[in-house]
């Protein structure tokens, strides 16, 4: 019990530690101000004193800086500031959800597998195998197609189609704590196996998944811009991926209305890999992991 | 006589992937809101039209049966048909599939041949300014919206420099320039590779890197140093051939996200390939074209992934086929 108490008394020290290595990584810092800048701007979305996104009023594609819409307006004369900040609440939104979906899926199955071990880990790794061989973008196409075009759905079916690599990396996290000093001390004294990996083996090992998370999330926003690109998103909400298929046919003249949505799009997707950089380095300095390899590799 | 067996081994251990594949197909058609066969129909609402898809798909039947009738249907290839081109779906894929393989796999050959020179490179200075300048382009590449990309290129080499054609297979004047019909597609197909290869180059970039830094720290490499190799020999005949495996494998375990990169290139360019056509199947509501376009991507990933077990385990003699 000397490991949780000492647990107990160090986690504070711990996440200052952990956030002073994360502050020190330059480029995740960058990445981490960007975020925070994104993040407060969609929170405060509602409460900036900006036109309606959806309203048509105002000249028709209005150069940027022009009175009243310093991002210019769009084809239908909508104000191109108003329509990124809440374009940017749905990005994370999308983002947010559907990676908490992917990593609570990824996390529960994933630790199971590793943990048990033997049949069960030989069927839940099948399934995995399965469900990362699932065309993911194909499948959300086809629901959207079949079952309407609603925001929730289509957060719902990325979480639900990319959990796989949060479940390898959970599992093979799983099976390297599984047998550790503390774990089996734990286990000594009369500890239960879902007591073990509520307790020990899930937050010990759940490092490299949050990392994964936020590439995730980064995978999710371009998905469902892609969906909308394709005319398939939610219309009753801002997409900046919508926005940029709009301005596809206002390049000559009107650039800035598929320009700005893919910079702000572009920005906010690299400051998620960015703090998912930053994140591996400070959860293990030593270890020089590459979260988008190990993306790649799950 | 090992590989054949092996090969058969693997494709068994892929039958269950298709049928996952199949099933989740099917229970989204049933799960749809409206009458599956309505469903496949789309906007043929003909009434003897649909008492015939109910008889082929075996609509009026109990689900069980329905589920077999429909996954026999699919092993034979019948995707329905598409009410736009009123030709099975199958038929119109096919016709698709050569400019969208094109497009594909020059663009992965790139992506993968620049990624993996770069991130060998870059794997001797980890940590340099050059290294992290590198890292930040990766990063880019990687967070950049392909269709977007594929705009802006536009907007350059199209709208304001006008040195490139940014739409279609071939130029439709009927005339194809100084290098003939293989010259003139060339042209048409620099914008689409640059922008699908873009968004890939980064991730084998840093893959090699970081495998190819592995590597050079294996036991074998020092013993190869020891005998006096150049590290010219060194980087590329040992530790970058050793690196190669995982490179193999991200290439053919990424098929899905790569053929998703694909349909929103050709969608930009107008790239006449199977992208282009979902695009027009969604905005047609040609519910059996989408479907079908989901089944043959899925299958292809499937295949991918068989191949790229097979190349990897000829690329590594520790592999066996057990």
């Amino acid at each position: 019990m000397s490991t949780l108490a000492r647990r107990r008394t160090t986690g504070l020290a711990e996440s200052r530690e952990f956030f002073a290595l994360l502050v020190s990584h330059v480029p995740a810092l960058v990445g981490l101000v960007l975020l925070a800048a994104v993040a407060v701007i969609a929170a405060t979305a509602p409460l900036l004193s900006l036109s309606d996104p959806a309203a048509f009023s105002g000249e028709v594609l209005a150069a940027p800086g022009a009175a009243g819409a310093p991002l210019g307006t769009d084809h239908l004369g909508r104000d191109m500031l108003s329509r990124i900040v809440w374009g940017a609440r749905t990005a994370l939104l999308v983002a947010v959800v559907s990676a908490g979906i992917a990593v609570v899926v990824g996390v529960v199955l994933g630790s199971i597998a590793g943990f048990f071990g033997g049949v069960v880990d030989d069927v839940l790794s099948r399934v995995f195998d399965v469900f990362l061989l699932l065309p993911a973008f194909f499948l959300l196409i086809l629901v959207v197609a079949l079952f309407g075009q609603s925001l929730l759905l289509i957060t719902v079916v990325i979480g639900l189609t990319t959990w796989p690599s949060s479940a390898r990396i959970m599992r093979s996290q799983a099976l390297s704590y599984r047998s550790r000093v503390f774990v089996e001390a734990a286990r000594a004294a009369g500890a239960g196996p879902f007591y073990l990996l509520a307790r020990h083996v899930v937050p010990n090992g759940i490092a490299p998944v949050i990392t994964n998370a936020t590439i995730l999330m980064g995978q999710a926003i371009l998905t469902e811009a892609g969906l909308s690109f394709l005319g398939l998103g939610d219309p009753n909400v801002v997409s900046w991926g919508r926005m940029i298929f709009d301005g596809r046919t206002y390049l000559d003249g009107g650039a800035w209305v598929s320009l700005v949505p893919g910079i702000a799009m572009l920005l906010t997707v690299v400051s998620l890999n960015l703090v998912g950089d930053g994140v591996s380095y400070a959860f293990a300095p030593q270890a020089r992991r590459d979260p988008i390899v190990e993306e790649a590799a799950a | 006589m090992r590989i054949g067996r092996y090969l058969v081994r693997r494709l068994l251990q892929l039958l269950p992937v298709l049928l996952v594949i199949a099933t989740i197909q099917f229970a989204l058609i049933q799960l749809a809101p409206g009458d599956a066969a309505l469903v496949i129909a789309g906007e043929n609402q003909d009434p003897g039209y649909i008492a015939a898809l109910r008889d082929r798909f075996g609509l009026d039947q109990p689900m069980p049966i329905q589920y077999v009738t429909y996954l026999a249907n699919l092993a034979r290839g019948d995707l329905g048909d598409s009410f736009t081109y009123g030709r099975p779906v199958i038929e119109v894929i096919w016709d698709r599939l050569g400019p969208t393989l094109l497009l594909l796999g020059i663009s992965m050959v790139v992506a993968a041949v620049l990624g993996t020179a770069l991130g060998t490179l870059l794997s001797r200075r980890v940590g340099g300014w050059l290294d992290v300048s590198a890292s930040i382009v990766a990063i880019g590449s990687y967070s950049i919206p392909v269709f977007w990309l594929g705009l802006v290129l536009i907007l350059i080499f199209g709208v304001w420099l006008r040195v490139l054609p940014t739409s279609g297979f071939m130029s439709v004047t009927g005339t194809h320039g100084p290098f003939g019909i293989v010259g003139d597609v060339a042209a048409h197909l620099v914008l689409p590779v640059a922008t699908l290869a873009s968004v890939y180059v980064g991730q084998y970039m840093r893959l090699a890197r970081s495998s190819v830094r592995d590597a050079l720290r294996e036991d074998f490499v020092s013993a190869a140093r020891a005998m006096g190799f150049s590290e010219r020999t060194i980087l590329f005949r040992y530790a970058l051939r050793n690196a190669l495996l995982p490179i193999v494998t991200v290439f053919g375990l990424h098929m899905g996200l790569v053929l998703a990169g694909a349909v929103l290139t050709e969608t930009v360019f107008s790239w006449p390939g199977i992208g282009t056509l979902l695009y027009q199947a969604i905005l047609a509501r040609d519910v059996p074209l989408v479907t079908g376009a989901y089944f043959v991507v899925a299958v292809t990933v499937v295949l991918a992934a068989l191949i790229t077990d097979l190349v990897y385990a000829m690329l590594d003699p520790r592999v066996e086929y057990r």
